[in-house]
């Protein structure tokens, strides 16, 4: 039988081996990689659930659902505009931030906007607290504990999808001086010379070329 | 401290499972609690046919582990509808004509309470978006909206 894992810390979770469980929505999700996993470890009690203003930028605890940030005052426009890509309510109330970057999905909602608002991880790891760019995070990278994020970026974001409720196929999302792609069945690209393109049930390679060419275009980039 | 036995409060009594963690809490619910209103849609959290309440809150029983229930307060259909509220969604679905398969209702229901509860005279787009993460393929939505309003009306005695 699978366990469950209550931890009375994060660095103890830390010292534990198995999936860590946030808001929930992932660890059963078809094709997941969590879906096999022989022991969850139950770390929501200890992520923060505050946002925080620090002028220009944001910090936002792990622990947020989509829906609180949706609701919330301080998230500015182009992260409310991603964040309503999960079109579900149901899955927005379950949802939280730090699960969704760090299950690095292929079809990320948030990581494009965030990478391009030049988010900054405060990351727990076995030697302490580290502060990364979004762009270094990879999965397995330690606990997530909150997310910082520009107020002011000049973020345009863009998704294609066959449904508001389907997987999408290219999520993208540009800045003045970032630009972040998330590739369905190839991953999450944060220049645009390492690109990379796979053909499978939801469009062929050259499909997803043209859509984050396009969306490159559009967002006034050559 | 590793944890098999998870309890919580289910239709305002306490329960207790004791099991894989990662269960999914919709087939505890259909299999070991009965409560069949519960159904399975597309199995993936998008479809809503599995909605139950949890800690007042709208979400999708099917991706939801055990493991995430521990101390939960979780409402089904079957301990909804006979609440004043409820009854009175549930009526106005009827009157209304909001049912055809029924399939996606113990949903739509559980929708329309939560935000009735929150709210009183929704809004057209208000009732639209509550429902938006319940999907039907027979009414077109149009009756389920216009049932919900009824059930408002009702319970305001407008």
């Amino acid at each position: 039988m699978r366990e469950l894992i209550r931890v009375n810390s994060l660095e103890e979770a830390l010292g534990k081996k198995g999936a860590y469980l946030a808001g929930g929505t992932e660890i059963l999700r078809l094709d997941s990689p969590l879906d096999k996993a022989i022991s969850v470890i139950d770390i929501l009690p200890f992520l923060s659930k505050e946002v925080e203003d620090e002028g220009d930028w944001i910090r936002i605890g792990a622990g947020c659902t989509f829906s609180s940030l949706l609701s919330s005052a301080l998230i500015p426009s182009f992260l409310k505009e991603a964040l309503s890509y999960m079109s579900s309510p149901e899955l927005r109330e379950m949802a939280t931030i730090g699960g969704n970057i760090a299950s690095f999905r292929d079809d990320s909602f948030l990581i494009p906007t965030l990478a391009s608002a030049y988010a900054r991880l405060e990351v727990l790891l076995p030697g302490g607290k580290e502060c990364i760019p979004l762009s270094s995070f990879k999965r397995d990278g330690g606990i997530i504990l909150s997310i910082t994020v520009s107020k002011t970026a000049d973020v345009k974001n863009f998704r294609e999808s066959l449904t508001s409720h389907s997987h999408a196929v290219v999520t993208a999302a540009f800045s003045s001086e970032c630009e972040c792609y998330a590739v369905k069945g190839s991953g999450i690209f944060f220049d645009h010379d390492s690109l990379s393109f796979a053909s499978d049930m939801y469009g062929s390679a050259e499909y997803k070329r043209y859509l984050s060419e396009l969306y490159r275009s559009e967002s006034g980039r050559s | 401290m590793l944890d098999k036995k998870i309890t919580f409060t289910l239709n305002g009594k306490k329960v207790e499972f004791i099991g894989d963690p990662l269960r999914r809490l919709i087939d505890t619910l259909r299999e070991d609690f009965g409560l069949t209103g519960v159904k399975e849609g597309c199995g993936e959290g998008e479809c809503g046919a599995c909605s139950v309440i949890k800690d007042g809150k709208l979400v999708t029983s099917c991706i939801i582990p055990m493991g995430a229930v521990y101390g939960a307060d979780i409402w089904t259909i079957e301990g909804i509808r006979d609440t004043e509220l409820g009854s009175t969604i549930v009526e106005a679905f009827a009157d209304g004509g909001a049912v055809q398969c029924g399939f996606c209702i113990p949903g739509m229901v559980l929708a329309s309470y939560v935000l009735l509860k929150e709210k009183s005279d929704p809004s057209e787009e208000e009732i639209r978006q509550a429902i938006s993460g319940n999907i039907c393929r027979c009414t077109g939505y149009d009756l389920i909206v216009k049932s919900i309003r009824l059930a408002d009306e009702r319970r305001r005695g407008v």
